[in-house]
This record gives structure tokens, sequence and C-alpha cells, in this order.
């Protein structure tokens, strides 16, 4: 697994369609442009969603584990495992890249 | 580390896959997703993996399969053009003995590229041009399909809200 650096900001990839639908935050990504709904379309629990909406590239991981911390008032190590483990499964589906 | 993959469904309308796919079609990419209904059959049978293309260049014709909303109902459905004039289709279900009724082009917002039965490709986009192929389907074959509600995986990526609080 890659390590995160905290200090990066990261966004959507291109390849990545994204729309929230009855609440919930559905994902699709285009592989060799297709959008697979039947094998590849994932969705997001609420935090997942909290922390999507600040992958916009203008916020470094630090700063969203800081926010977190905040919104949530709970501990860092578990918010920063959270955090680092979300975007790793986002970077090796090539959801997000580093800005 | 906290990162759960959980399968869940959730239901997805045919109004919701039509956003869905028009997002996607306006990034260029094609949408891929499972039929349900049997108004399409034998072209397409429930369950059959469709791909559904933004609409190509070249015009419209008889035989192309087409994501469409019906006139009288406003319901999402994959239908055929069965006769064109001018720039409105007359839509059928290669199952159905009854048209659709006529639609205007803009209410078209994909053509059927692809169909998947068991794993295997039945249909590809360069069959689409194939009048005569589609000619013998219209003949023997009318039909017509539903895109009620698609199950989809959910992945839970990060812990929730109770988790993080502690409790």
């Amino acid at each position: 697994m890659t390590e995160i650096d905290k200090n990066l900001k990261y966004r959507l990839t291109e390849n990545v369609v994204s729309r929230e639908i009855e609440g919930e935050i559905i994902i699709v990504p285009l592989t060799a442009g297709i959008g697979d709904a039947e094998d590849d379309l994932f969705s997001l629990n609420e935090t997942g969603k909290a922390v999507w909406g600040y992958l916009d590239g203008t916020h470094s991981v630090q700063e969203i584990i800081d926010l977190l911390e905040k919104k949530y008032d709970s501990e860092a190590s578990g918010i920063t495992d959270d955090v680092t483990g979300f975007l790793n499964e986002l970077l090796s589906r090539q959801i997000i890249e580093a800005v | 580390m906290e990162v759960i993959p959980e399968s869940a469904e959730l239901s997805l309308s045919g109004e919701n896959l039509l956003k869905l796919m028009k997002d996607v079609h306006l990034k260029g990419g094609s949408l891929r997703f499972t039929a349900k209904g049997y108004s399409m059959t034998p072209s397409i049978r429930h369950n059959d993996v469709i791909t559904v293309s933004p609409l190509p260049d070249r015009d419209l014709i008889r035989g192309d399969i087409v994501l469409f909303r019906k006139e009288k109902n406003s319901q999402i459905v994959v239908h055929r053009i069965i006769e064109k004039r001018s720039s409105n289709y007359l839509m059928r279900g290669d199952n159905s003995d009854e048209s659709d009724g006529w639609v205007t082009g803009n209410m078209i917002y994909g053509v059927v590229t692809g169909i998947e039965r068991n794993g295997r490709t039945k249909f590809c986009a360069g069959m689409v041009d194939n009048f005569f192929i589609h000619a013998i389907l219209l003949k023997f074959y009318p039909f017509i399909m539903n895109l009620r509600r698609k199950a989809v995986k959910i992945i839970k990526l990060f812990r929730n809200k109770k988790d993080l609080n502690g409790n």
C-alpha cells in the first residue's frame, strides 16, 4: 500500500463520474471509455461522503484530517488511519490523483 | 486500518440511471449495466448486460436499439426504432405487438452498442448499421424492455460516524 503524503492535495481523476442519487454518492470509474455500472459501481457511507467533499484539490490530507477531527470530536490517530486508508483505496482504483 | 469493503445494495431507478448515463456520456464514455424486463426478448433478455453509448455522429436508423423517454408516460426504456420520419422515430419492443408511439429525436439519449449474455458478447457496435439483420429481427421478434431498478454494490470505504465517535 502506498504511503499517503499528508501534505498532498487530491482531486478526482478525469475518468471518474460521481453523482449524488437519493442521498448516496455513486461513483463510476471509466475504464477504457466504459462506465461499468454492472461490476464497478461504488457508493460511500456518511463519513466517506464527508471526506469525498474535500477531494477537490484544495485541501491537503492533513487539513482534511484536522477538519474531521473537529467535526467528529474523535482521536487524531483513528481519523488519520481512516482517511489515509480511504485515500489509498481510492488511489488504488484510480479514482483520485494528487494535484 | 478501518477500511471496510462491504457489499450492499442500492436501488437505482431508470430515471437515476439516465442521470448517471448522461454524466458518463458527457465524458465521452458508455455505460454498462444489467437490463431488466422481457419486452426486448430475444434480442435483449432479462438480466442481459447492455452497453449504452452516446448518440453517434450518423443519423439513427430503423433497427437501432436506443434508450429514450416515452412520450405518453415519461418512462425510460430501451426499444428499437421501427420507423423514421424526419426527426421523429416510431419505437417498439421486439416482444411487443404494439408500438410505443412516436418520439422526437431529443428524447433519445443513447444507443445500445453491446449486449452480453452469460458473459458472452451477443451484439456489438458494428451491428448497429446492419439493416438486414435488424429487418429480420423486426419481422420475427417485436420487443420492449423497461429499466426498472438496478441493484448496485455499495462498498464502505470508511468507518461510520458512530464508530468515529467511539460509540
